[in-house]
């Protein structure tokens, strides 16, 4: 069983999530979905979930970054559903945040973690896995 | 003070006694002469009765938590795991089964098997892809039988199964390439397979010995046989599943359980394996919640390889972006889904850059990587397809971990399938493959 949206045309890199992303709670009409918080870009994040995602393409999103450097909460962020993909392992769905409806102070927010994410992107050791390869 | 409540507990049916509750047994009721779904044993005459038609029953007793909590951690892990208590007593090695071999945990650095390849990708092609497509038939076969009430016999998987398994000793990426190529119509059989060849390719990196791959790799190609009792506009949906649908799916665990038990030929590992890879380390998973440390070895194994596929197989990725989302699922939820530890070392077996992958490397050249180096993952080989201008040349494979290209050469950055005009499903044809890397072989 695995069925998808429609194609992803995400362009922008997105980097792996850290461990401070301490909340992150998808809302829909049909409830609340406790999400991990799997990449991110100032535009949009990707998440996943063992459960089934209820269908809802209008979507808001509670957030909690909780980096001793940088602390951050988002209150019902609006977001779209850009595509979502369904198997039985668990469901995988990435959000674009709805720019035009969020305050810049969100947007300033949003781009700082971003950049808390860059500086330990390593393009070539994702996982930090192969230091001594 | 000890606290009592209800405890549910398997037993097989050699250890019966007068007195016990059975409340369910190793298969449908109906299936068996029991007219009373449930009963208290009262003579001896039951046990024989039990004995004659299944392997275990489950019991409920009223008992002390304290006191039960041990044993019954150790009957919700499965059948392997009360096999391996049981042998735990015994000191006289002349009478060690081949059970005795198998597994609670990758090996000890010291014992663990060090296996490099014995021929290389492009040579092992031609015969991996035989080797996929008559598993392929195999798996088709099996499920299909399953589904239509004729006998099944696992059997028949294990020669399939061994094939697999010599082709990825010989190769660690060969099979792996033809896991990439997917078919959605043939997704349930080709999952199976993948599962199997990932789960074997996991196990060889893990320095496991050959029979325990082949039983690692059995279970990965049965993990999945209970979908064949879930009913096929269930299984082949176009669209969501409503919540009544998923519920039904994912009675696909008890179902392997039941339909292998009741096949009586599978091995014990892959009984377990199939009624509890959907189990999750925080206790959330299916169809019984168990906590971390019931869930058999085994099955934290296939879990991994199970995801790895399910999330590849996703039409909204190209095939190397899916591997690097479905690493990224699996990275962060170590130690909540998955195994900590194995889920570290499945993403050092697959690698950052897995065969299929389409980089960029620092001198601009663009490339397809053909197979990862054991020992230096981030510097596989590659096969350059595009010049630092980007334009096509004749295709020539060149190591990254060769002192040649060590320090001057490596991957700058992945690339979007399709980069340039590059495609791995093109390479991935087996003419066009097999012709490049069979003449650099």
């Amino acid at each position: 069983m695995t069925y998808a949206s429609t194609q992803d045309k995400r362009q922008t890199k997105r980097f792996l999530c850290d461990q401070y992303f301490i909340q992150c709670t998808l809302k829909t009409r049909a409830g609340n979905l406790a999400m991990t918080a799997i990449d991110f870009s100032k535009e949009g994040m990707g998440l996943f979930s063992s459960d089934m995602l209820p269908e809802s393409e209008q979507v808001s999103l509670y957030l909690s970054y909780q980096n001793p450097r940088l602390q951050l909460k988002f209150n019902a962020l609006p977001c779209v559903l850009v595509y979502y993909n369904i198997t039985e392992v668990g469901s995988q769905c990435g959000l674009r945040f709805s720019l035009g409806k969020i305050s810049q102070t969100e947007q300033q927010a949003l781009a700082a973690i971003e950049l808390v994410l860059a500086e330990l992107d390593d393009p070539e050791d994702r996982y930090h896995l192969f230091g001594d390869d | 003070m000890a606290e009592h409540q209800l405890i549910e507990i398997e037993v097989p049916v050699n250890q019966l006694k007068l007195g016990m509750h059975v409340i369910r047994l190793d298969r449908p009721w109906l299936d068996t002469d029991f007219p009373l779904q449930g009963f208290v044993i009262k003579n001896h005459t039951q046990i024989k009765r039990l004995a004659e038609q299944c392997q275990y029953v489950v019991i409920q007793s009223t008992s002390a938590k304290p006191a039960l909590s041990q044993e019954r951690r150790v009957q919700k892990q499965g059948l392997f795991a009360r096999l391996m208590q049981k042998k735990k007593p015994s000191s006289n090695a002349k009478l060690v089964s081949s059970h005795t071999k198998m597994s609670i945990a990758p090996p000890a650095p010291e014992k663990r098997i060090c296996y490099t390849d014995q021929v290389g990708t492009g040579q092992e092609l031609t015969k991996a892809k035989i080797t996929y497509d008559d598993a392929k038939t195999t798996v088709n076969h099996l499920m299909e039988n399953i589904r239509f009430g004729r006998s099944a016999n696992v059997l028949e998987s294990s020669a399939a199964v061994d094939h697999i398994v010599d082709s990825v000793i010989r190769n660690q990426d060969a099979l792996r390439w033809l896991t990439k190529i997917k078919h959605q119509d043939e997704y349930t059989a080709e999952h199976s397979l993948n599962v199997c060849i990932l789960s074997a390719t996991f196990a060889r990196f893990l320095g496991h010995d050959e029979s325990e791959i082949r039983r690692i790799a059995m279970s990965g190609l049965l993990h999945d046989v209970g979908k064949s009792r879930v009913p096929l506009d269930i299984l082949n949906k176009q669209g969501r599943l409503t919540a009544d649908e998923i519920n039904i799916m994912k009675e696909h665990t008890t179902f392997g359980k039941d339909l292998l038990l009741s096949i009586g030929q599978a091995d014990r590992i892959a009984v377990d394996v199939a009624h509890t890879h959907h189990e999750r380390l925080d206790g959330k998973g299916y169809p019984r919640g168990l906590r971390a440390s019931q869930i058999p070895y085994y099955a934290k194994i296939i879990a991994l390889a199970d995801c790895y596929d399910a999330i590849t197989s996703s039409r909204c990725y190209d095939g190397a972006r899916a591997s690097m989302e479905a690493l990224d699922i699996i990275y962060k939820c170590r130690g909540v889904q998955f195994d900590q530890e194995l889920a570290i070392d499945f993403i050092k077996c697959i690698g950052i850059f897995p065969p299929g992958a389409i980089v960029e490397l620092n001198t601009g050249e663009v490339g397809i990587v053909i197979s990862a180096n054991t020992n230096s993952k981030l510097r596989p080989k590659v096969l350059l397809v595009r010049s630092r201008d980007k334009k096509a040349i004749r295709e020539q494979s060149i190591d990254l971990s060769s002192i040649e290209f060590e320090q001057k050469i490596k991957i700058a950055r992945e690339l979007p399938d399709g980069s340039h005009g590059v495609h791995s499903r093109d390479y991935l044809s087996m003419g066009a493959i097999m012709d490049i890397m069979g003449k650099q072989s």
